[in-house]
């Protein structure tokens, strides 16, 4: 099967502004995806073009193999949750459920509805007003409406945004069962990094709304460079030892070596009479990666 | 489907249950509370044998038609109209709404649903009316009567009547849509309408035809407002003030203003929802 979303020279500019830049991405069928960027990298104005929210400046995105925003039996295949759901106030999660059936066409749904709101754990407060709900509970309530139509494609903006960690962890649990069990393609943005490379599959690191890299999980972190971080006085003594392969970092210096270089490392380092306090490997991570490809502190 | 979404307007409505009061439900109250007033209290202050006087009821039910759409009406209407269309900008849930159908069905679902509403409203007030005037009549002593015939020319002037005045709501409410989705604003969809309403007020003497039984169609599409009146007065005329001054062709031509407004404004509404850009509803 083809791809399940796409993005072809995707531009979307707001005056001068240009929140995608000339974007293509293709997102294959099965697993879940993860659309990783910094703060106005570009990844909700990619998933509301692909939902048909706004329309792209140049360009075009499919979904499902239709024009996002023209195929509405495309759209109604999809089910989606971007940024922080918001719900009609005065409507329990319940009532919520039932008119986002209606207006999706979807009859007699009551047991689905039912059993939404026990996967999401949400049985409990379904006949509570929205209105109270807390942000964690609100993004359950928007995963449920995401899940209504049965869908074949889900996607989902940071959709553990406001969770406690068991509230993350069983949400995690549910999109890998989704994508394992029930067989949908999960595309999600996070800026916990932690957790997409626990989740997903592949992922696309957006950058100024150009795609900056774009591969599976386990090649993307393969390819990223571990340092050995050394805490220790005196610095300077570190440093000279290290010479150009060292880089301050903070309190601590950054070694640029080889594992099997570390051992006769740490005994130059203890010959110079260096008090090492802590000596780590750091990197190999989707953080790295994420911090090597856009340069951010961290994700957004 | 567009009935998928009438179906979920329609709910969503029904629960908000605030929205659904005082857009809709608060006039018929009003009505009834102001006729009442007027047949019972007012009608104490006549002489005996003036209050003692029959009362026709299809009268009385005739007038509620023609007065239910009156100005008090249009601004509870106008809020109704908002909450309605204005909704989803103010709750932020086209994100959530807007990928389960298409953009023309989601406004035409909710301009149903506010037809409905309305019609509703206009027949909740007219009934109102109805129980006004028989309890005054019950308070007063004064026997009911119904001097009507032909009951096929007195429903044919009823519903014309009812009509007239949807008409007159669809058209306010219709504005609110083209506001709404302009201004993505509930408050700027009021108060837009409420501005037009003004300046109609103010511009319809300037504007006043030389014989104001026979407006050409360019000061009725300015004024709708005066165009809904030369309807009204053409359907009701005869059966309520004994004779017709509003020649067919006329009420033709009001109707045809009523209609371009009321189109109009949807269509627009439509056509601008359909590009609008959901970024940040």
């Amino acid at each position: 099967m083809s791809a399940v979303l796409e993005a072809d020279n995707l531009t979307k500019a707001y005056g001068a502004v240009k929140a995608l830049d000339g974007l293509s991405l293709s997102v294959p069928p099965g697993g879940v995806y993860g659309v990783l960027g910094p703060n106005g990298a570009g990844k909700s104005t990619l998933f509301r073009i692909w939902l048909g929210l706004i329309r792209p400046t140049e360009g075009e995105g499919r979904i499902m193999g239709g024009v996002a925003g023209k195929d509405a039996k495309a759209a109604r295949r999809t089910g989606s949750m971007i940024e922080t759901p918001r719900f009609p106030p005065f409507l329990t999660a319940r009532q919520t459920l039932v008119m986002l059936s209606r207006a999706s066409g979807l009859k007699n749904n009551a047991a689905r509805i039912d059993t939404l709101l026990d996967r999401v754990n949400l049985t409990e407060a379904a006949d509570r007003k929205v209105k109270g709900f807390s942000v964690g509970m609100a993004q359950r309530l928007g995963i449920a409406a995401a899940l209504l139509n049965e869908p074949e494609l889900l996607i989902l903006d940071e959709p553990t945004s406001g969770m406690d960690p068991a509230g993350i962890n069983e949400i995690r649990n549910l999109i890998r069962s989704l994508a394992d069990d029930d067989g949908v393609t999960v595309v999600l943005a996070s800026h916990q990094l932690a957790e997409v490379q626990r989740v997903c599959n592949r992922v696309a690191i957006l950058d100024h709304g150009k795609l900056v890299s774009e591969d599976t999980i386990d090649e993307m972190v393969s390819g990223s460079t571990q340092h050995l971080r050394i805490s220790g006085s005196p610095v300077t003594a570190i440093m000279k030892v290290l010479g150009k392969k060292g880089t301050r970092d903070g309190e601590a210096v950054l070694a640029r070596i080889d594992r099997k270089e570390a051992p006769d490392l740490i005994r130059r380092l203890v010959a110079e009479k260096v008090n090492i306090t802590e000596a780590r490997w750091v990197g190999g991570d989707l953080e790295k990666v994420f911090l090597q490809q856009t340069g951010e502190p961290r994700a957004n | 489907m567009l009935t998928d979404a009438i179906s979920s307007e329609g709910y969503k409505l029904w629960r908000n249950r605030t929205a659904l009061f005082w857009g809709f439900g608060f006039v018929p109250l009003l009505a009834l509370a102001i006729q009442g007033f007027t047949e019972i209290y007012l009608r104490m202050q006549l002489p005996a044998a003036a209050r003692a006087m029959p009362s026709d009821i299809g009268r009385t039910i005739l007038l509620g038609a023609a007065q239910a759409s009156g100005p008090l009406t249009i601004l509870f209407i106008l809020i109704g109209a908002a909450v309605l269309f204005g909704g989803e900008y103010r709750w932020e849930t086209w994100r959530l709404m807007a990928p389960r159908n298409s953009r023309v069905n989601h406004v035409l679902g909710k301009a149903a649903v506010f037809a409905l509403a309305s019609l509703a409203t206009i027949f909740a007030i007219v009934l109102m009316h109805t129980i006004a005037g028989l309890l005054g009549s019950f308070i007063n002593g004064s026997p009911v009567e119904w001097k009507h015939d032909n009951l096929a020319i007195w429903f044919a002037v009823f519903f014309s009547l009812v009509l007239t005045a949807w008409l007159q709501l669809l058209q306010a409410g219709f504005l609110v849509a083209l506001c709404v989705v302009l201004f993505r604003s509930m408050i700027g969809a009021v108060i837009i309408p409420l501005f037009v309403g003004l300046i109609q007020a103010i511009g319809g003497q300037q504007l006043q035809a030389a014989d104001p039984t026979h407006p050409e169609l360019w000061r009725m599409l300015l004024l709708p407002g005066m165009a809904a009146d030369i309807l009204r007065a053409h359907v009701g005329g005869k059966a309520l003030m004994g004779m017709q001054m509003i020649e067919p062709k006329t009420a033709l031509l009001s109707l045809l203003a009523q209609l371009v407004w009321i189109i109009g404004a949807l269509a627009a509404a439509i056509l601008l929802f359909r590009r609008q850009d959901l970024s940040k509803e």
